[in-house]
């Protein structure tokens, strides 16, 4: 159950901001529930999701996966203003919840000399309080307590441009759309930035952040450890000098890579080495074994396996080399191939130890008796993610309208 | 033990586990049956004012890898009489079959099947005896009754 951990959910956000959850809830894709990943709205019903989820929904059946109507690809086109608020939301999801977080939790630290609010008042209230704070000084301490989620935030372009020279090195030669749309999607990025200004009060993720005042910098001994920690930074510390951890002051993380409008800014790279043809559909009932090893071969796709092995995987293929044409931030066509091997991996079934589903009552019975505990914990954990919105907490699904 | 579960099939199931339980829906609920999460179980309550209040089945839902793009198996542990169930579980329900979307999800499933319950289609029945009773509710639930005391309690 360790695998929980890293899932974020709308639920993270508190009952008294039921239009943050919406929101939430609204930039997912109905198919895989996660943000959206390249965007795609169909031309006729005007649903959105990933272009990869929709493209293997239409494998299945050629039908709007949120509305049954007819829908075939060719009617799919890029939504980027999706992607680009998206993008915008996740920069400054962890720093907004930090905060209320923070504004929940009762002071310790001079550096923090606002009247806390108990948890159950989050509210207009809450954001006030919660914009203020990130107006003010202590900003810093807040984004760095999530390094790893806001690093993004801390990007120069030049940052992103080396990301995408060393992971990206295809090009679409009879494909340009890694270039279009950039500048007016910039736009849009930063707009929403602004709109929202009184809202989630992330950086402009083009700006460098700024320093903390100097005021900040003053030093106070650690109620703890005696360490002296700046003033800024007492309440990060303390977390994690508490829980054990270390208390080093975290350095920038690393680029990590992830889809952002200032990667809009980089026409897709020069570099064309690795990339390989596009496939087109088969009719595969008209094509031989060999015939079809051939095709495969000449895709640059593995040719291993018998007919329908190498029909599922041709299929696949043309739905991630699709979604890959699609994105913004395409990836290497090699990248591509490792997730097509690791799709196909999983596809393999669960082998016949793992026990079948249960038979009898008795068995049913056993099985609540033994996962009892883990149920419990669950639950609990469910409880306190609730509490302390953090980026475990669990969702209640707010029903689907898109149904 | 189990093998290579697509990220992104694990992930989707885990949150709706986690959605599931935070919503916390009366009458209905569903845990990961092993270490895969291909396997649930589930429960389900008859609704009230329904023929099936007060009575309570166990469900095997089973997802196949490239979920949610395919449906997932659903069949009933608990024995359950019913005009869309067959004898060994089975169940008719269109979004199980042809009807289903990925948009589609498990709480989505259990609020279908606890309607199904109470609300059968009659038309294409699994089990004639209990289609043909339908029409007469004070007597279906006199059988159900009966049927769930015999089969379903042990």
């Amino acid at each position: 159950m360790d695998a929980l951990i890293d899932l974020d959910d709308p639920s993270d956000w508190p009952d008294a901001l039921p239009h943050m959850r919406e929101l939430d809830q609204l930039l997912r894709c109905p198919v895989c529930k996660e943000y959206f990943t390249t965007a795609m709205v169909t031309a006729s019903c005007g649903h959105t999701f990933c272009s990869l989820c929709v493209r293997r929904c239409l494998t299945q059946e050629t039908k709007c996966p949120s509305c049954r109507a007819p829908l075939t690809e060719s009617e799919l086109n890029p939504n980027r203003l999706i992607d680009s608020a998206v993008y915008t939301f996740k920069s400054g999801r962890p720093q907004l919840l930090a905060e209320l977080r923070n504004a929940a939790k009762p002071s310790l630290s001079a550096a923090h000399g606002d009247t806390r609010k108990s948890p159950g008042e989050i509210g207009p209230k809450r954001r006030r309080i919660g914009t203020r704070s990130v107006g003010m000084a202590d900003r810093s301490d807040v984004s760095s307590e999530n390094t790893k989620t806001t690093s993004m935030v801390d990007l120069t372009i030049s940052d992103v441009e080396q990301m995408i020279t060393s992971d990206m090195c295809m090009t679409n030669s009879d494909d340009d759309r890694g270039v279009r749309l950039a500048p007016q999607t910039q736009d849009a990025g930063r707009e929403s930035n602004s709109d929202d200004s009184d809202f989630m009060p992330g950086e402009s993720s083009h700006t460098p952040r700024p320093r903390p005042a100097a005021g900040t910098q003053a030093c106070v001994p650690c109620p703890n450890c005696q360490e002296p920690v700046r003033q800024a930074r007492i309440n990060w510390h303390l977390d994690r000098c508490l829980a054990g951890k270390s208390t080093k002051e975290p350095t920038p993380a690393p680029a990590r890579k992830q889809a952002g409008p200032a990667m809009l800014l980089q026409p897709a790279s020069s570099a064309t080495k690795c990339a390989l043809p596009r496939p087109t559909k088969l009719a595969y009932s008209l094509l031989s074994e060999s015939k079809l090893r051939r095709t495969l071969k000449d895709l640059g796709i593995p040719t291993k396996g018998d007919k329908q092995q190498m029909q599922a995987r041709h299929v696949e293929w043309i739905n991630m080399y699709m979604a890959n044409a699609d994105s913004m931030t395409p990836v290497s066509h090699r990248s591509l191939l490792r997730r097509l091997a690791a799709w196909e991996e999983s596809l393999v079934r669960p082998p016949e130890n793992s026990k079948p589903a249960l038979e009898t009552e008795n068995d049913v019975a056993e099985h609540a008796a033994k996962y009892a505990d883990s149920f419990t914990a669950l639950v609990a954990q469910a409880g306190t993610a609730r509490a302390k919105p953090a980026k475990d907490a669990p969702d209640p699904d707010p029903l689907p309208a898109s149904l | 033990m189990s093998a290579p579960l697509d990220a992104a099939v694990a992930k989707r199931l885990q949150s709706e586990l986690m959605s599931l339980m935070m919503a916390n829906l009366k009458g209905i609920s569903a845990f990961p049956h092993s270490d895969n999460m291909l396997n649930w179980v589930g429960t389900l309550d008859g609704a009230p004012g329904t023929a099936y209040e007060g009575l309570s089945y166990k469900l095997a839902l089973s997802f196949p890898s490239n979920y949610p793009f395919k449906a997932p198996t659903i069949t009933f542990v608990t024995p359950c009489w019913h005009p869309n169930v067959d004898d060994k579980g089975n169940i008719c329900l269109d979004i199980l079959k042809e009807q289903w979307s990925a948009v589609y999800n498990v709480q989505t499933i259990l609020l279908s099947l606890q309607t199904l319950l109470g609300d059968a289609n009659p038309e294409s029945p699994l089990n004639g005896a209990a289609a043909q009773l339908w029409s007469n509710q004070a007597e279906y639930r006199r059988v159900l009754l009966k049927h769930y005391k015999e089969h379903a309690q042990q």
